[in-house]
């Protein structure tokens, strides 16, 4: 891309929205090292002795661990769900669809604690399903609108002539799909993809009902602390998160070889 | 690409009829399993939920069965609940007009910059998604107190003496929220403008437009459907926050999501707040069809150019 | 029970503190072995010791498994609720709010005190009808910067000189209840005994206060964090146990206590109904009410223990208020639960209406 296609002005008001973006984050990252046994601001002193004492509580491992294979998974079924579902509202016609459209995303209209109590109230009057199933069904369920938004979006602007010319050439329609359709439909999918797991390893209404002793995710571990802990250690873990995301964002790229930047396009 | 339209009854010919099966056969298929999903793990609880606020009532604390409406006439009979409703939207509706103002910018820069920028952007914007809304909430808390950061700032570079106080007010709770969820307004923004053909734009500016005239009438409707996508949720996700309007807010400004955790976790009074949630489906959901329907009857003679 | 019996015999004539009698007790506790309980536990300082110091002493001296789950009253009682017909906790611990409602509700079971040696030494009015035990008593009352001299009277608070300097609790969390009738008390002049039952009247004094108001807080540590901070100078009303610790640790924050009086803070203990292993399930309790884990606890914790008979240093006795005589003499208040819970929620719309217009 023509990098001057972007202007000037809207360049530096780029800059700045970013560094706004960051400055709330940049709060608790300053506590995470100050040296005093309470949450100040501004910090006092610097130590790491914050970072080391998280580093090493199991429980923290466990949930931040949790967390993520909870996220990993929530993700895995809101895609086998949603992309075919996206692909057949927008490409297919059949009775009810526009209902269904309005279904797929409505679970964000409705509150979600008010989901997670519901979903805990059937889970045990069924008497059905184990922790983990359930807390997957939960954010699954979230996660979900997220997905199909993503991905009807990308398949509403998938250029019909270019699959239809590509027929008429002779590929055969899986080749036309892998070909065709599914290099214009990644980005999509890849958001969706990554707002679904985003929104699962933050989600707390939900997991706050449905986990247990065993499977206790990180926003309900963070809770915890926010409670007791009196000591930075909660703006500790924050740091890691945000490092953490950003060593996820350098793996992805490195590994499936998708260029992060090219995510939209 | 056409709009395909919710087809008319089957013709009762056998021939036909079968032919139109066959046609709605690969598009029911694909959808079904998501809907059977969302059916019972989601519709089904949610309906028992909400049924509850029309046969239940919670009395001086006791719960007491039976048809009622008294639920929903206690929403009417204190204003408190208007003023609340009044107070959710107007939030919700600033909150998304605002994020998709600054969506813009930094969808351009993610869909037309160069590779350093674009990467840039997507990972200031996607990376502290993972930290939890708690954490970034206090972080606004510490910038924006009257010894925060901000005032700082504004005394040191000598644009305010007397910093106003922002926490505590709605203006916070809506600084927060556009934070919040500004990344899910700009990706589906970024991705639609993304999908526009470079020449379009160049062609407009060949034409003598300038470069907010070619964006004004060129990108911004062509890239209507991430638009749509980003403000609804936008509106819909801020409509139902309880944490940000609490820490930001100072409670000064309850969101109907504020009352609702009140009586879900404090009051246990689960009826009551079944009817207050009905009331935000209803009204998100409203607010939401109305302005999809508002795009979609633009939708195809302004996105007839995407290629 | 005959175990029962032999295992009380043993504790006594070990004494409570000799854990090498593990291998004997062991085999008293036969009957516990490999089996399985769910308790519900409070986040805070409390729960991570109740999970790292009391749950596997337990865990070795039965042979059993105890999963703790981190929760709150108010979400523990709505797990019961849901979990009802299959109850997967034996175990909650929930503040003294709610046993009346849990207990109306049949979600706990009366407590055999006769398998509770333990028990004997509960102050009674700990005790809870038999219905819970109380586990951690704490008490609330004003909290405020150690920079600023605290009034003398709650009612002055009211003053124009406080304005925008107090952060006031919100009526999510319990001591809300305490501030009302604190309300109710200042302004018809009488104690909290009588003056709860007036709280309706009182809501135009509590809308005199909103000047002075910073802003409404539903977390008590971060909130005491702030006032530590010098965010504002006086938070109304916090428990103890969120002060204390920020104290201890040298934060220029600590609590008051005006004439009017101050509240106690039960943290308690209730059986599930028909929860799983429901002996074992009395035994942790029992476990819990015992002096030396009392003891710990409460010097880990700074709240005082609902049991007699314990000694404290007096680095530790300057958080708590112990024994019981001196709890009368603090004027340490229990307001009628069944009364607030009946008419929390109208209070609740008042409070909003107050303080969003």
């Amino acid at each position: 891309m023509n990098a001057s296609s972007v202007s000037l002005p809207i360049r530096l008001l780029v800059v700045l929205l970013l560094v706004v973006i960051m400055a709330p984050l940049a709060v608790p990252m300053l506590m995470a090292v100050s040296d005093s046994p309470f949450l100040t601001f501004p910090p006092q002193g610097f130590t790491l002795r914050w970072f080391e004492r998280v580093l090493l509580s199991r429980e923290a491992q466990a949930s931040f661990l949790f967390s993520l294979q909870l996220a990993c998974w929530s993700t895995i079924v809101a895609l086998l769900l949603g992309v075919p579902a996206a692909a057949a509202l927008v490409r297919y016609s059949f009775p009810g669809r526009s209902a269904i459209i309005g279904l797929m995303l409505s679970p964000v209209i409705v509150p979600l604690i008010v989901t997670g109590v519901a979903l805990l109230q059937m889970f045990s009057s069924l008497g059905w399903g184990d922790t983990l199933t359930q807390l997957i069904i939960g954010h699954a369920v979230v996660c979900l609108p997220y997905v199909v938004r993503s991905v009807t979006a990308s398949f509403m602007l998938v250029n019909r002539d270019l699959e239809d010319a590509a027929a008429v050439m002779g590929a055969p329609p899986y080749k036309v799909l892998t070909r065709v359709v599914w290099p214009q439909v990644r980005p999509g999918i890849l958001a969706g993809a990554v707002f679904s797991f985003v929104v699962s390893f933050d989600d707390y209404p939900i997991s706050m009902w449905l986990a247990d002793g065993r499977h206790f995710p990180l926003p309900l571990y963070l809770h915890g602390l926010l409670e007791r802990s009196i000591d930075p250690s909660i703006a500790a873990i924050s740091t890691l998160v945000i490092l953490f995301a950003l060593l996820l964002v350098i793996v992805i790229e490195k590994v499936f070889g998708i260029s992060i930047a090219r995510l939209a396009t | 690409m056409s709009v395909v339209s919710t087809p008319a009854l089957p013709s009762t010919e056998p021939l036909v009829f079968a032919q139109t099966l066959r046609r709605w056969a690969p598009g029911i298929a694909l959808v079904l399993p998501a809907t059977l999903f969302l059916t019972v793990f989601f519709v089904w609880p949610t309906l028992q939920m909400i049924v509850l606020s029309v046969t239940q009532r919670r009395v001086d604390g006791v719960l007491i069965e039976g048809l009622t409406f008294d639920n929903y006439l206690r929403l009417f009979s204190n204003d408190l609940y208007l003023r609340v409703l009044l107070r959710t939207l107007r939030l919700a509706a600033a909150s998304s007009l605002v994020a998709v103002l600054l969506a813009y910018p930094l969808a351009i820069a993610i869909a037309r910059g160069g590779p350093a920028l674009s990467r840039l952007v997507t990972i200031t914007l996607v990376a502290p998604l993972l930290v939890n809304v708690v954490v970034r909430s206090y972080g606004w808390s510490a910038i924006l107190n009257n010894a925060g950061a901000l005032a700082y700032v504004l005394k040191v570079t000598g644009l305010s003496s007397s910093p106003p106080a922002l926490l505590y007010t709605e203006w916070a709770v809506l600084i927060a929220c556009v934070h919040v969820y500004l990344p899910f307004v700009v990706m589906p923004i970024a991705t639609a403008i993304g999908r526009i053909e470079p020449s379009l734009e160049e062609a407009a500016r060949v034409a003598g437009a300038s470069r907010m005239m070619a964006f004004l009438r060129v990108t911004c409707p062509l890239s209507l459907p991430g638009l749509a996508v980003g403000a609804s949720l936008a509106f819909s996700l801020t409509a139902a926050a309880y944490v940000m309007p609490q820490i930001l807010g100072g409670n000064f400004s309850p969101l109907l999501g504020t009352l609702i955790e009140q009586q879900v976790l404090t009051l246990s009074d689960w009826p009551f707040g079944a009817a207050i949630s009905t009331l935000l489906i209803l009204v998100v959901l409203s607010v939401n069809l109305v302005f999809i329907g508002l795009l979609n009857r633009h939708f195809s003679r302004w996105t007839g150019g995407a290629k | 029970m005959t175990p029962m019996n032999r295992r009380t015999f043993g504790k006594l004539a070990l004494g409570a503190t000799s854990f090498l009698a593990a291998p004997a007790i062991l085999t008293r506790n036969a009957w516990a072995q490999g089996k399985e309980i769910q308790v519900g536990i409070w986040g805070g300082a409390q729960g991570e010791y109740v999970r790292t110091a009391i749950v596997p002493q337990f865990e070795a001296d039965f042979g059993c498994t105890v999963i703790t789950e981190e929760g709150f009253t108010l979400a523990n009682v709505e797990k019961m609720r849901a979990t009802r017909t299959n109850p997967q906790f034996s175990v909650m611990f929930i503040d003294d709010v709610a046993i009346p409602i849990a207990r109306d509700e049949g979600l706990i079971a009366e407590l055999p005190l006769d398998k509770m040696p333990a028990a004997e030494m509960l102050f009674d009015r700990f005790n809870f009808g038999g219905y819970g035990t109380g586990l951690a008593i704490s008490v609330a009352s004003l909290f405020h910067n150690t920079g600023i001299t605290p009034p003398d009277s709650y009612g002055d608070l009211w003053d124009p000189k406080w304005a925008g300097k107090i952060k006031l609790v919100s009526p999510k969390n319990t001591p809300s209840v305490f501030f009302l009738i604190v309300a109710a008390a200042l302004k018809t002049g009488k104690p909290f005994a009588e003056a709860q039952y007036e709280i309706g009247n009182a809501f135009d004094k509590v809308a005199e206060l909103k000047p002075n108001v910073l802003n409404i807080f539903d977390n008590g540590p971060v909130a005491v964090g702030e006032v530590a901070q010098g965010q504002a100078d006086i938070g109304l009303l916090e428990l103890s146990k969120y002060v204390y610790p920020y104290t201890a640790q040298g934060a220029p924050v600590t609590m008051s206590f005006p004439k009017e009086g101050s509240f106690a803070g039960n943290n308690s203990q209730v059986l599930v109904k028909d929860g799983p292993n429901q002996d074992l399930a009395v035994a942790f309790m029992n476990r819990m009410l015992e002096s030396d884990v009392q003891k710990a606890f409460s010097e880990f914790a700074l709240t005082a223990p609902p049991v007699g008979g314990i000694e404290f240093s007096e680095e530790a006795s300057k958080y708590m208020v112990y024994p019981d005589t001196a709890m009368d003499s603090a004027g340490l208040f229990t307001p009628d639960w069944e009364f607030v819970n009946a008419n929390r929620s109208a209070w609740t719309e008042e409070l909003n209406g107050i303080f969003s217009a």
